[in-house]
Parts: C-alpha cells; sequence; structure tokens
C-alpha cells in the first residue's frame, strides 16, 4: 500500500477522500484550447522520452516517458471525467513530484511543441487540492502566508543578518552596505531565504560585488523572497499572492526593476508564471525582472568589475546551466561570457544551453526533502555523467537549487568538483580598487 | 453484394459525405478551439512574435531540421517521405485528376504514372518505418494504443489498395471498393483524431514558438 | 565651595577639585577672560567625561555576562560544559546551553536528529530540549548556576551560533573543538582535532571564543567587560 505522508499525519489511500467536484473544477477552469489540443494530437512517437532525465536516468523504462507521464495522470483524469480513485490519485502524486522536474525539455523535442510541464503542473495543482502534496512543499506554505518568505525567516532576523554581513563584508570593501528598503533605487534585489538561513557570506558576497560596481540597490524588508515553492507545490493562489507580494513591492519602492539572486526557479516565477499566477492578464509582469547572471554580465562587459588576471582560474572549469535560467528565461550566453572573462580552461557540458539536461533537483525536489532523496539522487546520474565527461574541476551555477543538487551528487557519484556560485567566484577574482580597500590589513582573513 | 452499387455510391455520395464531414470538422473545431481559448489561454496571444512561429514551424517540417529530429535521422526522413507523399500523391494523382475534372471540370497539375508509382512505393516503405518502430522500439510500443495502430493502418490502406488497383493485383472492384471506402474513413476520422495535426500542428507550433520564443528568447526546435 | 567644574564640595583648604581636579586657584598673571575660557573648555571635558562614566556604570549594571555555551550532544563538548559552568558561577552570568540541529538540505526544513532525517517540527524541538536538560543539569557539580536557558535552533550550526552571539550580545561563546566526523567510532579526546564548527566560529565570532579541550581549562571574564 502506497503511504504518503503530508502535514497532519499519514495519508493511505484509504484515508483519502477524493473531491470530484473540485477536480472537475479544476479540470474545467484549464480546459482550454491548449490542453485539449495537446491531448488529443499526442501521436505518442516517443520523441520526448530521449529527452527526459528520468528515462535515461532509469535506463530507458518507457514508464518514464514524459507522453506516459502526461497521458498517464492528466489524460486519464479528463478521460474519468475527474472521477478518480483515491490509488490512481496517489500515482498521479508520485509521477508529478516524483518523477518530473518541469524542466520544460520535453517541449523542444516534441513535434508538436507540447507543453508537458504545463500539464504535469496542472496534475500538481489537482494533487494539492485534495490535500496530496509532499510534505517538504507543503510545510513552506504556512511560511509564505505568515512570515511572506519559505522559510519563516522573521524581519529582525534579516536585518540582523545583513548588518552582520555588513560587518564582515567591511573587511574585504570599504563602505560596504546593505541598503534596506531605499525608495528609487535602480534594482531591487530579491533573494532566496535560504540565503539569510543557511548562506548569510551570499548577501555579504552581494554586497560586495555591487558596491564595487557602484550600483543603486536595495533589499526590501518585505515580499524579498523572490523563490515560490507554492508555485512547485500547485497552490496556484498562493503562489501568486507570493509573487504579486514582490511586485507590489517594487512598484512601491519605485524601483527600475526587480533583480533576481542567482536563484532559478525564482526567475520562473517572477518573469514569466508570477503574472499569470498573480492575474496579470497581458502576462508580463509590471516591473522588468533581471536575473543576477545577466547584470553580472553587464558589469563584466562594461568594466563596472574587472578581473585581476593573476587570480584567473586555471583549473578547469564548466558550467551548469539551470532549466529556469537558460531554457526558461534565455540566459545561457551571458554564464558563459562571465565565464570567459574568469577563467582560461572553460568545458561545456554536453548538451548544453538550452538543450542542457536538469540537474535533477529541480521543480520542487529538493525542498521535497527525504522521502525523495533517493529518487532525486538517481535522476542525477545523468548529470553526474555530463560532468564527469568534461573533465572539469570546478562546476558554477547560477542557481541555488543546482548548486545544492550538485553538492549532493559530488558527493554520492565522487565526482571530484567544487560547486562555485557566480558570486563567489566574481568575489573571489575581481579587482577591488583602491579607493575601495578597506585600510587596515584585515583582508589577511582567510575563507575557511 | 453489388460492388458497382458500392462503388458508384462511395464515388458520388460518400465522397461529398467525407469531404463534407472533414472539411467542416476541422474549421469546426477550430473555431471551438479558437472560441476556448480566447478566455482560457490568454498565454497564446500575449506573447506573439511571428519570426519565432514561422522558424518554430518550419524547422520541424524540414527533415533532421531539429535537434530531436537529428537524434533519431531514419524517423524523422520517414515522417518527413510519409507527409510529403502523403498530401502529394492523392492531390497530383492523374486518375484523381481525370476524377475532379469530370466532376466541377477543374483539375490540378497531375503527375505521370511512374512517379506516381515511385511515391507511392516510397510512401509504403515510410509507412512501414513508422510501424515497425512502433513495435520495436520499446518506448514507442508501451505508449502506443491500439488506436494508433488503427489509424497508421487506415492511413496506409488507400495508398496500398490503389496501388494494387492500379497494376490490376487481385480482384478489382473489391479492391477499388476497399480503397475508396477506406479513403473516405479516413477523411472523416481526421477531424476527430490526432489526425487533426494537419491543420493544428500549425497552432501547437506556432505556440510553442510564442511561448518558448516569444516569451523566454530560446529556440524550441 | 562648590567646583565650579563639576559641582563637588571643594573641602576647605584645599586648592583643587578632588573630583574633576580642577585647580581653583587662579595663576597670577592670567587675565580674567582666559581664566574664564580655561573653565569653561574644562567644563565641557567634565560633560563629556561624566557622560561616558555613567554611561558605563550605566551599563555595567544592566548589562548581565552572558555565556554562549554550544554542545555538539556528545561527550566532546563535556569539558567545555564543565569551564563554562565554573565561568558562569564565578561571574554570576547566564549560561546558555545551545544546540543547532544541522539541515542536510540546505534548501528544505529537514534535519538530522539522532533518529535520522526529520522534519524540524515543535515536538522535535521538545524531545531536544528536554534531554538538553535532563543531560546538563545532571552534570552540575557542586553550587547551582545562577540562570540557565536552553535552546535549540536548526540550520548551520556555525551560522546559527554567530546569529545567536549577535542576538544576545554574549560575553564568550564557550564550545568543544568539534571533531567528529563518524559518531560510531567515538571520539578521541587525545588528540583534539579543530572542527569546520569551530573554525568557522572563531573566525567570525563577535565575541571572544572559547574552545575547551581538557577538563582542567579554566576560563576568565576581564573585569566589567
Amino acid at each position: 500500500m502506497l503511504v504518503i505522508i503530508v502535514p497532519g499525519g499519514v495519508m493511505t489511500e484509504k484515508s483519502i477522500q477524493v473531491n470530484v467536484e473540485k477536480i472537475r473544477e479544476i479540470l474545467d477552469k484549464n480546459n482550454g484550447a491548449r490542453i485539449r489540443t495537446w491531448l488529443s494530437i499526442c501521436s505518442r512517437c516517443g520523441l520526448c522520452a530521449e529527452s527526459c532525465l528520468f528515462y535515461l536516468a532509469n535506463d530507458r523504462n518507457p514508464r518514464f516517458a514524459p507522453a506516459y507521464k502526461v497521458q498517464r495522470t492528466l489524460g486519464t483524469i479528463y478521460k474519468k471525467k475527474g472521477k478518480v480513485t483515491p490509488e490512481f490519485l496517489m500515482e498521479c502524486y508520485d509521477i508529478a513530484w516524483g518523477e518530473c522536474t518541469t524542466c520544460k525539455r520535453c517541449s523542444l523535442f516534441c513535434p508538436f511543441g507540447i507543453d508537458i510541464a504545463s500539464m504535469i503542473s496542472l496534475v500538481r495543482t489537482i494533487c494539492y487540492s485534495q490535500g496530496l502534496v509532499p510534505e517538504g512543499l507543503a510545510r513552506t506554505l504556512p511560511n509564505y502566508e505568515k512570515f511572506g518568505n519559505q522559510m519563516a525567516v522573521s524581519k529582525e532576523d534579516l536585518i540582523e543578518t545583513c548588518e552582520w554581513m555588513v560587518e564582515e563584508a567591511a573587511d574585504y570593501v570599504k563602505g560596504v552596505t546593505i541598503p534596506l528598503d531605499v525608495a528609487g533605487a535602480r534594482y531591487m534585489y530579491t533573494i532566496n531565504p535560504r540565503e539569510v538561513m543557511f548562506y548569510p557570506q551570499d548577501l555579504g558576497m552581494a554586497a560586495q560585488i555591487f558596491t564595487v560596481a557602484g550600483e543603486s540597490w536595495t533589499i526590501p524588508t518585505s515580499g524579498w523572497d523572490s523563490t515560490n515553492l507554492a508555485m512547485f507545490a500547485g497552490a496556484n493562489e498562493l503562489a501568486g499572492t507570493v509573487a504579486d507580494r514582490m511586485y507590489k513591492k517594487a512598484l512601491e519602492l519605485g524601483v527600475e526593476a526587480i533583480l533576481i539572486t542567482e536563484c532559478g526557479h525564482a526567475m520562473r516565477s517572477a518573469g514569466y508564471e508570477g503574472p499569470y499566477l498573480a492575474g496579470y492578464r497581458n502576462g508580463r509582469p509590471p516591473v522588468p525582472v533581471v536575473h543576477s547572471v545577466q547584470l553580472f554580465y553587464e558589469y563584466l562587459r562594461d568594466g563596472k568589475i574587472q578581473i585581476d588576471p593573476a587570480k584567473r582560474i586555471d583549473a578547469p572549469v564548466t558550467y551548469q546551466d539551470p532549466c529556469n535560467v537558460s531554457r526558461n528565461a534565455g540566459l545561457w550566453e551571458q554564464g558563459r561570457e562571465i565565464l570567459k572573462f574568469v577563467c582560461n580552461d572553460f568545458r561545456d557540458m554536453s548538451p548544453n544551453r538550452h538543450y542542457n539536461h536538469c540537474c535533477g533537483g529541480g521543480g520542487g525536489f529538493i525542498p521535497m526533502g527525504g522521502p525523495f532523496r533517493k529518487r532525486r539522487l538517481r535522476a542525477g546520474r545523468v548529470k553526474a555523467e555530463q560532468i564527469r565527461k568534461t573533465g572539469a574541476k570546478i562546476v558554477v551555477t547560477p542557481c541555488h537549487n543546482c548548486y545544492d543538487q550538485l553538492n549532493d551528487l559530488n558527493k554520492e557519484y565522487d565526482l571530484g568538483v567544487r560547486i562555485v556560485s557566480l558570486k563567489e567566484l566574481l568575489v573571489e577574482t575581481m579587482i577591488v580598487p583602491d579607493h575601495l580597500r578597506p585600510d587596515s590589513a584585515g583582508d589577511e582573513r582567510q575563507e575557511g | 453484394m453489388n460492388w458497382d452499387y458500392a462503388y458508384d455510391f462511395l464515388l458520388s455520395r460518400g465522397t461529398w459525405i467525407s469531404f463534407g464531414i472533414f472539411i467542416l470538422g476541422l474549421i469546426v473545431r477550430c473555431i471551438y478551439l479558437y472560441g476556448v481559448s480566447l478566455e482560457r489561454d490568454r498565454i497564446v496571444y500575449n506573447h506573439v512574435k511571428w519570426s519565432w512561429a514561422i522558424r518554430s514551424i518550419l524547422f520541424w517540417l524540414i527533415p533532421l531540421g531539429s535537434r530531436s529530429w537529428r537524434q533519431q535521422p531514419l524517423f524523422s526522413i520517414a515522417v518527413f517521405v510519409f507527409h510529403v507523399t502523403f498530401i502529394f500523391v492523392p492531390l497530383f494523382l492523374s486518375a484523381h485528376n481525370v476524377l475532379w475534372e469530370s466532376a466541377w471540370g477543374v483539375s490540378l497539375w497531375s503527375m505521370n504514372d511512374k512517379l506516381a508509382d515511385t511515391l507511392t512505393i516510397a510512401f509504403m516503405v515510410s509507412a512501414l518505418v513508422l510501424l515497425w518502430r512502433r513495435i520495436a522500439k520499446p518506448e514507442v510500443r508501451f505508449l502506443s494504443t491500439w488506436w494508433d495502430y488503427v489509424l497508421l493502418i487506415l492511413c496506409a490502406l488507400p495508398f496500398v489498395t490503389g496501388f494494387l488497383a492500379y497494376h490490376q493485383i487481385g480482384p478489382y472492384k473489391p479492391t477499388m471498393v476497399v480503397h475508396l471506402l477506406s479513403a473516405e474513413i479516413l477523411l472523416i476520422v481526421i477531424p476527430f483524431s490526432k489526425l487533426a495535426h494537419m491543420v493544428l500542428y500549425f497552432f501547437t507550433r506556432a505556440f510553442m514558438g510564442f511561448e518558448m520564443g516569444g516569451r523566454r528568447n530560446t529556440p524550441c526546435w | 565651595m562648590r567646583c565650579p567644574v563639576c559641582g563637588h564640595n571643594i573641602e576647605s583648604g584645599k586648592s583643587f577639585c578632588r573630583r574633576c581636579a580642577w585647580s581653583i586657584l587662579r595663576t597670577p598673571d592670567e587675565p580674567e577672560s582666559d581664566y574664564n575660557e580655561r573653565l569653561e573648555i574644562a567644563r565641557r571635558n567634565w560633560e563629556n567625561l561624566e557622560r561616558c562614566i555613567c554611561q558605563k556604570e550605566a551599563e555595567d549594571i544592566r548589562k548581565e555576562h552572558k555565556i554562549l555555551f554550544c554542545t555538539d550532544l556528545y561527550a566532546s563538548s563535556d569539558y567545555a560544559f564543565k569551564a563554562a559552568v565554573n565561568l558562569a558561577r564565578e561571574r554570576d552570568a547566564e549560561l546558555i546551553i545551545f544546540h543547532v540541529l544541522e539541515s542536510r538540505h540546505r534548501y528544505s526544513g529537514q534535519i538530522i536528529t539522532a533518529d535520522g532525517e526529520t522534519w524540524a517540527t515543535k515536538e522535535v524541538f521538545d524531545r531536544l530540549k528536554k534531554s538538553l536538560t535532563d543531560y546538563y543539569l545532571a552534570k552540575i557539580e557542586g553550587q547551582p548556576v545562577p540562570r540557565i536557558r536552553i535552546e535549540a535552533r536548526s540550520g548551520v550550526p556555525w551560522i546559527e551560533i554567530i546569529r545567536k552571539a549577535r542576538k544576545e550580545k554574549v560575553d564568550m561563546i564557550v564550545m568543544g573543538p568539534y571533531s567528529i566526523r563518524d559518531p560510531k567510532n567515538g571520539f578521541d579526546l587525545a588528540r583534539p582535532q579543530h572542527g569546520e564548527t569551530a573554525e568557522k566560529v572563531s573566525l567570525r565570532a563577535p565575541c571572544p571564543v572559547a574552545i575547551v579541550t581538557k577538563p582542567d581549562q579554566k576560563l576568565s571574564l576581564e573585569q566589567g567587560a
């Protein structure tokens, strides 16, 4: 018997009450031209199978072909008009979260361009409406409502951490600040709460980079969380609120653009899905959204940040394209251009750019935590092999999610690489101009 | 069973009915989908960029034009031959043109029979490749339903029977009746099955062009 | 008479103020204006000085010493606990016993406990606090410690320790060397090694960090720190 743990207890097929009315309502609301067409014209040619990392990682088991996953779940639900059994719903749960990272790669490999990721997202929404959500995602949802971010970071904690990081960053760059809630700044820098909780140095590094580049930026004290796990949990309404909170704050502060930290799904949420979830009819965010990989590239291109030639990296470096930054936001050259400035031996993975495989940790997989860990690491086999083939010693990725997954893969598959974010890379190699050098010799301090 | 009667019926009324259902069905389906899309699929109209849509369509029409095609070259070429001959042969076959001529007094350019023969053989070969692939490749076999096989056979049947009839192999009249019948069933089935992709293909691909290209600046081929 | 600078009562027969050391006698050839100027400067200086002293005194009174003892739940920090207890007793300080449940995935709320990976729920914390209380209260020998607080958080240990130290403005962090990689093999106290947490904390902490590796190591806080 399948057992699913959700907040509030263990769910077995007996305890699930299928609310057919609710499922029908969701089905009807989404039964547009696209889904009708997609479900009916899929010719089951199997081209999508080769594109899917789950299929490749699971020894080409046809059960993992994207077309099957969608026909088995959404196709069947539509066929049965929502009248499904609890057992079936649990299977949907398993497929929608455990066998798809909604990376959208299959859409590029389908002759009809069927958007399977969207349909899997719809399956997630249906499961969510029946109370079936992976615990890891479900736990973040009340945090979004209560604290405005997924990790229950309080406003005080955010401010305190910023102060702490300013103190630390001042050892490297003089006059570094983290401006909070500054109206009229150029960029509103929105972050991943995990930076506050687990990687505060990330904030410090951002502050150093922005200070050296002379950027006008600010971190808002509300609406600062650019992540959107509600989107991956299928909680569309909440996901809309989360995205809208950020837009509203940006409008209130009157900033030029929202700057997204090195996070993949934050870009997808803020730039692409968010406007629809939040109910903007034209589907565009009310404030332009910029990903930091783009901004960092501009800094290097325009010479606002200069790389110390002596610090250029000789070790072989490869670049992991996060699905939600490269394929789903069209920003793959920027990362590579940055690497051209910083390292001498760049080796691309194959496939790369928008064809790149998901690391296996996307689509909410990492926050889903332990219960899905085994599958996540198995799915990452494709990525691990890709990395090993390049022979790189350093893997650069502008996505927190990839960062965590790659670190796990590194241990699991014994890759012997170091995973580095772009900020780390820039801070380690950039030239701090003389007028920004700290006066004392405090810069002898070494990173641990 | 009177073969002549069946043949006449299929040729006269059958053609009208099947073409009527075929064309009307497709039109109604498209209009219906358009109507539904206005409210529920705003996303289609929000990011329109025609240059992306056209490339999205074209690169997938050309054999080996997309990365996905290049990964399976034999399939790509077979699909291309299958589709091109499927449209080209019935439209420009001289025997069919004679029928157009006698019915409406208009006719298209018609090709010589030798070319038609070659193309028909090419079609049958490509259909066999598709069938073989469906059976031989585990992931495709796993995905396929009986209906997929039926549709493939239904697509091939008019060509096979037409080929047999032209070369006078087997009983002529029953073959011709099967030829007409299968072709007309095929026409009727098209609007209501996955074969509607003959029209819908352009819409879904255009949408993908908007969605990936217009919106995300990512090529989808 | 009263001192013109600090207002202290100057005993008769004295030529200077015992509090602010102002000489009440005027130098013979000093003009009136110079004297007044000197007096003005002395007054201003005294004001500033007084403010400093008062603040410092007030702070000294207000500020209770706090000692943050960080435990890794293994015997390796027992010596550190003993030292922390002694120090707390000696300085009449509040002892905060602090443990961080480590998150393995920096993205999810899951933490590592003795039972394996689990979610950081209230029950987990309650259980942890209870076992911390049982364990450490039993370990205190002799006189009781004035004030003890037991706290737990989840996250990356060194980050949470520093966050706590900053928030509470503690006077000292006391911890063991934290180098257990494999808890099953036990801990070789004979060869203590610097663990990652101890290293990061000692590098980045806002206050002194004491890493205690031997049973007889004693700590002290500077008077009035």
